[in-house]
């Protein structure tokens, strides 16, 4: 509780985490929020301007554009958790595991994540989606083939540093078994940083899902997404630039709520930063 | 009780070096051996290798090390673990910083109680079991603590150095243990801490009768509690003998000086009259506090 009231004392924090809850939020309960289908196609409402019945509109299948904006919150906010999650999960297996261990399995393990780290994002996505097909799926395994190795190589550092500290020898004076003082000693060091980083990089993996489902490699219409819809608004924008601009607004509100939330998470936890400084 | 034969220690980055040289030694059940000598001289290397936890960097080449007549060389990581906390204990320099700053001691005392038999698995300090809970008191009382239930709700910062220190040996006593090694245990401790922890040492080693390796480089804690001295310099052991003897007559010129450092703090000289046939007095006189004033003891 205490983190939070750090965390909520500035104001453009506090304004992110707004933000940033919001979406969830909209995320959630978009089914609730919205009484039209996104995917409920009518060539007779097409292009519509806002109406009290389609309140921003509708877009070039006559489908409600709230609608899906609504629903698309779902789709980048889902596959963004889901790449998140998978990248902690094997960053912190693999980066705990190199750095505690050290010697050969630490070597073998780095040349590992130097091979995936040669791999820029776009190009793997490209090669993978041409062996595998097009789909959400393929954007996240690619995502996460490409970024896992950073997270590792930054978890690996960590707890080089961690392993050294008195409090661990200590812990191994007394006996304490090794997967204990890993579990115990060192992750609870390593997870706020790594908590930083990852609420730092929400925002850069949406822009990947959305700028990958643009391209048309991620997300598959009909499906609704913001990246799919600034895609089939394109050819429309100079009639309908509306179109664009409300999921162009939607990704730009929400990777600007993560990165400023993620920057507030790291001077909330940064003991320098909370008492103003050293020798204030 | 500890036995160190002929131990060689080898630091392997860059171009391996031997950083510890045939060191050999012993400690008696119930007796206070000193390691002495200046930093980094490889004291605590040998503390460290005599409970198996060499930095990665640092390497043994030779030797062998026997605690009760188990060798540590021979032993499985699992018995290791074992002996470590179960049969000897250690207690570092910096209390400070040897206690995981976001735990509360209980914590700790739950960390070490699981280790050694007491309810593994269980490790939320909330639902510590009244065994445990009292073992952990009994251990706090007997380093001194009148409310050991305090202590135990405490995190580390909330503690002086001095009762971190206490609390570091209470931690070591919840095992039977046969030996405790001390690296520097009142290095980073003010003057009243630093006798109160001797004093405390020396009481917990005559009640349990366990043999005590202290590494110091304080001359006046070796004449106040040591029985045997080994002397280390750049790696090697070159001197070793009962206190008195190795006060009286030091053989070594690296002893003399390492003496005659400490004397002229004080005004003295190894030469001097007064210090006559050298006896650990002198030195303990000179380096002892005082009788504690009643009015700034500490709990």
């Amino acid at each position: 509780m205490t983190l939070l009231r750090t965390l909520l004392s500035g104001r453009t924090t506090r304004l992110a985490f707004v933000a940033a809850c919001a979406v969830l939020l909209v995320a959630l309960f978009a089914p609730l929020l919205s009484s039209w289908d996104p995917d409920d196609i009518d060539l007779s409402q097409k292009l519509q301007a806002p109406s009290r019945e389609h309140l921003l509109g509708t877009d070039h299948l006559g489908r409600d554009v709230l609608a899906r904006l609504l629903h698309g919150a779902r789709a980048s906010l889902g596959s963004v958790a889901v790449i998140v999650a998978a990248i902690l999960l094997l960053s912190l297996s693999v980066g705990s595991v190199a750095g505690y261990a050290g010697g050969m399995v630490d070597a073998f393990l780095m040349r590992l994540c130097d091979t995936f780290l040669t791999f820029p994002t776009f190009i793997l996505a490209m090669f993978l989606i041409g062996i595998l097909g097009a789909g959400m799926t393929n954007v996240i395994l690619a995502i996460v083939c490409t970024h896992w190795a950073w997270y590792a190589r930054i978890i690996r550092g960590l707890v080089l540093s961690l392993k050294t500290r008195e409090h661990v020898l200590a812990a191994r004076v007394a006996g304490t078994g090794q997967f204990r003082l890993v579990m115990r000693h060192i992750l609870p060091g390593v997870f706020p940083q790594i908590l930083v980083l990852a609420t730092l990089d929400i925002g850069h993996m949406m822009l990947h899902v959305s700028g990958l489902s643009f391209l048309g490699l991620g997300v598959q219409p009909p499906t609704a997404e913001w990246g799919v819809m600034i895609n089939d608004a394109r050819q429309y924008i100079w009639t309908q630039p509306q179109l664009l601009f409300y999921p162009g607004l939607a990704i730009f509100v929400t990777v600007m709520a993560f990165n400023l939330l993620g920057d507030g998470l790291r001077d909330a936890l940064d003991p320098v930063g909370e008492t103003g400084g050293w020798g204030k | 009780m500890l036995a160190v034969e002929s131990l060689e220690l080898e630091i392997l980055r860059g171009r391996p070096r031997k950083v510890v040289r045939n060191v050999s030694f012993s400690v008696p059940r119930g007796r206070v051996t000193c390691l002495v000598g200046e930093s980094g001289c490889g004291k605590s290397l040998t503390c460290l290798a005599i409970l198996g936890l060499l930095p990665e960097a640092v390497r043994r080449t030779g030797g062998t090390i026997t605690i009760d007549g188990e060798r540590v060389n021979d032993l499985s990581p699992e018995h290791l673990q074992a002996l470590r906390g179960g049969k000897a204990a250690m207690i570092l320099q910096n209390p400070m910083s040897c206690f995981d700053p976001i735990c509360t001691v209980k914590s700790h005392f739950l960390e070490s109680l699981a280790a050694h038999g007491g309810n593994p698995g269980r490790l939320s300090p909330e639902v510590m079991p009244e065994s445990d809970l009292a073992r952990a008191r009994r251990s706090l009382a007997e380093v001194g603590f009148d409310s050991p239930d305090d202590i135990l709700d405490a995190y580390p910062f909330q503690l002086s150095g001095g009762m971190l220190q206490r609390v570091m040996v209470a931690l070591a006593l919840l095992s039977e243990i046969r030996l405790l090694l001390a690296d520097e245990p009142t290095t980073d401790l003010d003057v009243v801490s630093q006798a109160r922890i001797l004093t405390l040492l020396d009481e917990t080693r005559r009640r349990h009768g366990m043999g005590v390796l202290l590494v110091t480089h304080d001359i006046g804690v070796v004449a106040r509690m040591a029985d045997f001295v080994v002397v280390m310099h750049k790696g090697e052991v070159v001197e070793q003998g009962e206190v008195a003897t190795l006060f009286a007559a030091p053989r070594h010129a690296y002893t003399r000086a390492l003496l005659q450092a400490h004397l002229s703090l004080y005004g003295l000289s190894f030469g001097d009259e007064a210090v006559g046939t050298v006896s650990p007095e002198p030195c303990l006189a000179a380096a002892t506090p005082g009788p504690v004033p009643e009015e700034v003891r500490i709990r």
